[in-house]
């Protein structure tokens, strides 16, 4: 036995009575040398240095450290640093659970009790206290340096009672952690899953912060506009004080110089007179109105210039909401929702990638209601992709909670991909899983036409028909009371006959509901001569793969996500709390509350497929898919909807949105408040602008300067056109499907610049009537009116 | 600290190891070799023979004589493997009553767990007069690529030697667990275990900080050395029909003497290039006169006969490298195994698979008894640093709709662990399933073991595939086997451990238990006996010697004459008690013997 030594603490070598050897020796003894280490370091004969040891560990001044015990100190040590998040012990377990007996102390039990918590929600590498950078070789380090302390054979001789199931759970998830981690592919694989779900919520915060962005931008444009608007009121208070004043003086100059003169002709350094209050009102308001445009432009450009250089880098879906912002912001500019639309695309486009790769993996780990989830999504986004259909296809088949959906995914690869027998396999056993038996017989006769001899078809054809047939065998079985009958049906046309129309293939099910159910499900009735685990194999299970040989031999991991993905009894498709879903806003969850599913229209209805794709919440207004019948436009506060005013409440709801903006609107008598100053009567518009503002620092010169007419923004149709009226029907209600501004009647379209005073086409820097084309046309529709809006769309 | 005997339980020969002072040493047999033939004999006189007097009296008693059981231990009779043993081995091979195997020895039939059990009770017998003190734990090691019910039935056979096997570690592990014992070394390396019935291949990693990691294993249970025998026999007895007319494999006496000669001979090239093969008087021709086999056989012989043999193991090798994920220069190490190992063939082969030199420093014979002695002591104190983080050889899963075999735990996952997956139901209205757990590789449901099986009951009446059971899989740390299902709507669940069976019930067990107790019992008191017997004979056959010179001296005196008649009636009852074999009588005899040897000496030694 290796003697390894350390000094105690608080030892005054002075007064110790050492000769030189065992003075040495002391001096050598640091915790870490052994015994013959200290002989090799002092040169001294070992006997001499055994003897120095034990007078000094006689004196006290010294002891011998027990390895074994010091090791586990220092595993355990390691185990409650860095692996399992840190602190290990001290987390959130039942502490009742100490109590349980077991040949351990407090301090073990508690580290036992928190990792088997901890190892439920820790991704491998915080499980195992590492960087996601370090290589495979401090994965290792790191899995022996910790697992050891948690197999159970390092408590053999003890009885560990609860704690050993514990213990062995925490191993297991420990190393499939480094056998994921250490392997190459397993680690891309997993690594990209992480990715997937930091992307998400990533994505999710990009969101929340397009929506605070937004709602800063609204808020700024507003502020600047008040800045101007007070501005000129202030001017004008100026003005009507002196005008008072010169009144006044003149009244008293009048009566104290007896007759008072009669008025002069203003100096004419005078001001005009004071206008009509009413018109003035309206004055201010345009002005106010122009401002809030100019602000809007300024934002609206930062935006597209973030938009752009997120594009540069790739990043679609922040590219999408950055654009998405800016067109709320400026919703007429055809140029913008083109650009807009472009982006949203390739957003969509890279989701879809990004769903069919998660899609895809979770497959792989036979996740397959996750994988229906995601490869569904993807399919959304590459409609035209005839594979990523039929994978779809197969995994919602396999996941069995929506035969229907599985049949539609596969119909639609057949007619992307006609000629393709495995896909006209899948379908048919999608139709098979759905109980179209007929469809599903003529689906493989197509199949096997196509392809007599694949083999991988026949495969699958042979398990679908397989399936059938024992379930048409086991009810002749149970109709005759004997033997199963082992004839197999070779060709597809018989098999077809075999299997009669949905109509009549009750019959069946109706032989099966007639037997006793117990005798029927007797498991104990195997068929004399054959093993007894070879009998009916209908009595097993199905896994819920019904075809797992098509797909690659299975990695079978678990699952990553922490405990085995839930499996509610009757899981509606979509339901909130799937794994899969991580990190994707949901509806009704409220915790996610995500502010801009307000502006999707499309989530606030019931899908008629849910589970399918309801919260892309981050893709643009007009990405995502399906729309909603356009008289649902008006109701933007569904029922199941996350209540939009939550995150958005400046714009959620127009009428309170307008109201808070402080200025009434036109056409919506409701919000017509007269008592802000805002007067919505007819406002001699042409001689406005002109007036006051170059004085007010909107120099005109900065919107070319802008660059906005070179890149043909029309400056008639941009500022002005219904930014109030539509911008924020659009982003209350959603991504109006089929009503992108650009295409929209009554937006650009009904303000072409010939209705601007024909002084503006003389100034094209300058945007003619600002309030004009608003405020007169919006009183023709009214932007919470459904019918309106119908309209709109016809 | 409580003793573990480390056990090699080999198909040709067994090996016990222990740790001792912190150094795993070989325990030697009583006769002083360190591995014991894996042979068992019962006489004509119903003694049973193990070891090597076993294997000595091989040739004469070829019909009783038992070799290589580890072969069908845990086998059904229907397989493969056993219907060509039954056609192979020169003792009798029988169906038992659970569709096990038992073999026919004389006029008693015992298992096969039986038959290793006395091989274990021969080494744990001699490993406490080795250790003076008795000893009842074993670690006890079996070919990696053993599934369960092989498993079950080596710990069945630890059972009824009196043995409480702690646990079952697969040779090549056990291997790697001696070399690196104590090297506190970082090392990837490849145990190629090739012993005389089984073949395996291990990649392990071993970690300075005493953890023990295996990554791969394969292997296959029916290739070892006794195949190369019988290529080599195949070829003796085909040339000697070419010759005489005569088929060989009729006589099993012969058969027995081929066998011996075939492995001798092999053993012998990897040594030198040359053999010669002779048995004289193999076969009476039926004509008065018998017929002499003798052969040259070399080594290119012998190499082309093999040939396909070692491609297999290479084969193998090359399927377990790819399973491990890793390149062939990954590995470090790479440790050579068994007494095939030996064979120049077969380190060729080796060196050239893996491109390194194999390792010099173990004994094939005995590394794997020794590594079994260190997972033992590591076992019982916790002061080692030792762990060992082994895999499930094969897949484990349960039977599905279609007889399709539908994997939960694949194979070389590390052990303990637990894994789940969803299932559903496959018909209409279906309340129960079966859940069958079986292990294996091929996707065939059938083509795999059955490990056990029970049924969940009480499922909701539903269309098919609406219910969800979900299976759990879970392996401990001893390798046992849990399954539970859960009907995930009504929470309803069933479970079992699965027990893999040996084809042996407990009662069975337990009858042999108790069989293997009086077998030891009486073998221990006729130990004792022949001990005695010996002594008194001694006596009694000096005393006869003396006899007439002490007649000679003392009839003359009365007291005399009575000496001698008193002597006379002492040899007399000593003689009776030897004849019916009463040690107790025998014994009381000897004090007697003991004092009439005395005087007679006296007398004889007085001069005259």
């Amino acid at each position: 036995m290796v003697r390894l030594v350390r000094l105690l603490p608080n030892v005054d070598y002075k007064k110790l009575p050492l000769n030189r050897v065992e003075g040495a020796v002391f001096l050598k003894i640091d915790g870490k040398l052994t015994e013959p280490e200290i002989v090799t370091a002092t040169g001294f004969h070992p006997e001499s240095v055994t003897k120095a040891i034990d007078k000094l560990v006689e004196l006290k001044a010294a002891e011998i450290v027990d390895k074994a015990k010091d090791q586990l100190q220092k595993t355990t040590k390691a185990a409650s640093g860095l692996a399992f998040g840190g602190n290990l012990g001290s987390g959130d377990y039942d502490r009742r659970l100490l109590d349980e007996p077991a040949e351990l102390d407090a301090e073990k039990k508690a580290l036992i009790l928190d990792a088997a918590v901890r190892i439920e929600r820790l991704n491998f590498y915080e499980l195992l206290g590492l960087h996601r950078l370090v290589d495979k070789k401090e994965v290792k380090a790191a899995y022996y340096a910790i697992a050891p302390e948690f197999h159970p054979d390092k408590y053999f001789k003890r009885n560990i009672g609860a704690f050993k199931p514990k213990i062995e759970a925490i191993f297991a998830r420990l190393t499939l952690a480094h056998d994921t981690l250490s392997s190459k592919q397993k680690r891309a694989e997993y690594d990209e899953y992480l990715h997937t779900i930091d992307a998400n919520n990533r994505v999710n915060e990009q969101a929340g912060a397009a929506a605070r962005a937004l709602a800063n931008a609204q808020a700024e444009i507003e502020k600047q506009a008040r800045l101007a608007a007070d501005v000129e009121a202030d001017a004008k208070r100026q003005q009507d004080l002196a005008d008072r004043k010169r009144a006044l003086a003149a009244k008293l100059s009048g009566k104290l110089g007896g007759r008072p003169q009669a008025p002069g002709p203003a100096p004419t350094n005078q001001p005009p007179p004071t206008m009509d209050p009413k018109q003035a009102a309206e004055a201010l308001r345009v002005r106010y109105e122009y401002a809030k445009q100019q602000a809007a432009k300024s934002q609206v450009e930062s935006f597209v210039n973030t938009g752009r250089s997120l594009v540069a880098q790739g990043d679609f879906p922040g590219a999408a909401n950055v654009f998405r912002i800016a067109r709320t912001l400026m919703p007429d500019d055809p140029q913008l929702a083109a650009e807009a639309e472009a982006v949203a695309r390739q957003a969509s486009a890279a989701l879809a990638d990004n769903f069919s790769r998660i899609g895809e993996f979770e497959l792989q780990q036979e996740r397959w209601l996750e994988a229906s989830t995601n490869l569904t999504k993807a399919c959304n986004g590459r409609p035209e992709d005839a594979r990523l259909h039929e994978r779809a296809s197969f995994a919602t088949m396999k996941s069995g909670t929506n035969p229907r959906r599985a049949v539609e995914l596969g119909r639609r690869a057949v007619e992307l991909a006609p000629r393709n027998p495995t896909y006209r396999a899948t379908l048919a056993y999608a139709y098979a899983a759905a109980s179209l038996e007929s469809s599903a017989a003529a689906e493989i006769a197509r199949a096997l036409e196509l392809a007599p001899k694949d083999e991988k078809v026949l495969a699958l054809v042979q398990q679908t028909k397989e399936g059938v047939k024992i379930l048409l065998a086991e009810a002749r079985e149970r109709e005759k009371a004997g033997p199963a009958p082992a004839t197999s049906t070779s060709s597809p046309t018989n098999f077809a006959q075999m299997y009669p129309p949905t109509s009549a293939s009750a019959a069946p099910q109706a032989a099966a509901s007639q037997a006793p159910p117990a005798q029927a499900q007797s498991p104990s009735m195997p068929p004399a001569g054959r093993p007894s685990y070879a009998n009916v194999p209908a009595q097993h299970l199905q896994p819920q793969s019904l075809q797992p040989q098509s797909l690659p031999p299975q990695t079978a991991q678990g699952s990553w996500s922490s405990p085995p993905a839930p499996h509610p009894s009757n899981p509606p498709p979509g339901h909130p709390q799937h794994p899969s879903q991580q990190g994707y806003p949901q509806q009704g969850q409220p915790q996610h509350a995500q502010p801009q599913q307000a502006g999707f229209a499309q989530t606030s209805y019931p899908q008629p497929q849910p589970g399918y794709a309801p919260g892309i919440s981050y893709a643009p207004p007009g990405y995502s898919q399906s729309g909603p019948p356009p008289a649902q436009q008006g109701q933007p506060q569904h029922p199941q909807h996350g209540v939009p005013q939550q995150g958005y409440p400046q714009h959620g709801l127009p009428q309170q949105g307008y109201a808070q903006q402080g200025y009434a609107q036109q056409g919506v008598p409701q919000q017509g408040q007269p008592q802000q100053g805002y007067a919505q009567q007819g406002v001699p518009q042409q001689g406005y602008p002109q007036q006051g503002y170059p004085q007010q620092g909107y120099p005109q010169q900065g919107y070319p300067q802008q660059g906005y007419p070179q890149q043909g923004y029309p400056q008639q149709g941009y500022p002005q056109q219904g930014y109030p009226q539509q911008g924020y029907p659009q982003q209350g209600q959603g991504a109006a499907p089929g009503a992108p501004p650009t295409g929209q009647p009554g937006t650009s379209g009904e303000h072409p610049a010939g209705q601007a005073p024909p002084a503006d086409a003389s100034n094209p820097m300058w945007p003619a009537a600002p309030g004009a084309g608003a405020s007169g046309r919006s009183g023709s529709y009214s932007v919470v009116s459904p019918e309106a809006a119908d309209r709109k769309k016809r | 600290m409580e003793r573990v005997l480390g056990i090699d339980l080999g198909t040709t020969n067994t090996c016990v190891a222990i740790v001792e002072d912190g150094v795993p040493t070989v325990i030697p047999n009583r006769g002083g070799y360190k591995t014991t033939p894996s042979m068992v004999a019962i006489t004509e006189a119903g003694k049973r023979l193990v070891g090597h007097i076993a294997k000595r009296q091989a040739i004469t008693n070829a019909e009783n004589t038992v070799y290589a059981a580890k072969r069908l231990i845990g086998r059904k009779w229907t397989s493969p493997q056993v219907k060509n043993a039954v056609s192979t081995a020169s003792f009798k091979i029988v169906e038992g009553p659970h569709g096990d195997v038992r073999i026919a020895l004389r006029d008693k039939t015992y298992s096969v767990s039986e038959i290793s059990a006395m091989i274990l009770q021969e080494v744990k017998m001699f490993a406490e007069d080795y250790l003076n003190e008795p000893v009842t734990k074993a670690v006890v090691t079996v070919p990696a690529y053993f599934n369960d019910n092989q498993r079950q039935a080596t710990k069945d056979a630890g059972q009824i030697a009196g043995l409480d096997v702690i646990r079952i570690i697969n040779e090549p592990t056990a291997a790697a667990l001696a070399y690196g014992f104590g090297k506190n070394v970082d090392k990837v390396i490849a145990v190629f275990d090739l012993g005389g019935g089984t073949f395996d291949i291990s990649i392990l990693e071993i970690s300075s900080g005493g953890v023990f990691k295996v990554i791969a294993t394969a292997g296959d249970t029916f290739l070892g050395g006794e195949d190369f025998d019988g290529r080599i026999i195949d070829w003796l007895v085909e040339g000697f029909r070419e010759q005489h007319g005569v088929d060989l494999r009729q006589d099993r006496m012969a058969l027995q003497r081929l066998k011996d000669a075939a492995e001798k001979a092999k053993c012998e090239l990897s040594g030198v290039t040359e053999t010669e093969i002779n048995l004289p008087f193999i076969i009476s021709s039926g004509r008065n006169d018998a017929l002499h086999l003798q052969r040259q056989l070399t080594r290119a012989t012998l190499n082309q006969l093999c040939d396909d043999l070692v491609e297999r193991c290479v084969e193998i090798c090359r399927q377990t490298l790819e399973d491990a994920r890793l390149e062939r220069d990954e590995i470090e190490e790479v440790i050579l195994v068994g007494g095939m190992t030996r064979m120049p063939a077969v380190q060729d082969s080796v060196t050239k698979f893996f491109g390194r030199d194999p390792c010099k420093g173990v004994h094939p014979d005995e590394v794997v008894g020794l590594g079994a002695a260190v997972q033992g002591a590591a076992l019982v104190d916790e002061s080692k640093e030792m762990i060992l983080l082994d895999v499930t050889p094969h897949a484990l899963g349960i039977m599905t709709f279609g007889s399709k075999f539908e994997e939960l735990i694949p194979k070389n996952t590390t052990v303990p662990t637990s894994r789940s997956k969803i299932f559903t139901t496959s018909r209409d209205n279906q309340t129960a399933v079966k859940i069958l757990v079986m292990q294996g590789d091929s996707e065939k449901a059938t083509e795999n073991e059955l490990l056990g099986e029970f049924i969940l009951t009480g499922l909701r009446r539903a269309p098919k595939g609406q219910v969800e059971i979900e299976v759990v899989f879970e392996i401990n740390s001893d390798g046992i086997v849990s399954v539970s299902a859960k009907d995930l709507e009504t929470g309803q669940a069933q479970s079992i451990q699965v027990t893999a069976s040996s084809g042996l019930t407990k009662d069975e067990v337990k009858a042999m238990m108790d069989n293997a107790k009086d077998y030891l019992v009486e073998s221990r008191a006729s130990d004792e006996f022949e001990g005695t017997k010996q002594e008194a004979e001694k006596f009694v056959v000096d005393i006869e010697k003396m006899f007439p010179q002490v007649e000679a001296v003392v009839a003359s005196s009365d007291f005399g004459r009575e000496a001698i008649s008193k002597a006379k009636s002492i040899l007399q009852k000593t003689r009776e008690a030897i004849d019916k074999r009463d040690a107790a009588a025998v014994k009381e005899q000897m004090e007697a013997l003991s004092r009439t040897h005395r005087m007679f000496k006296g007398v004889v030694s007085r001069p005259h």
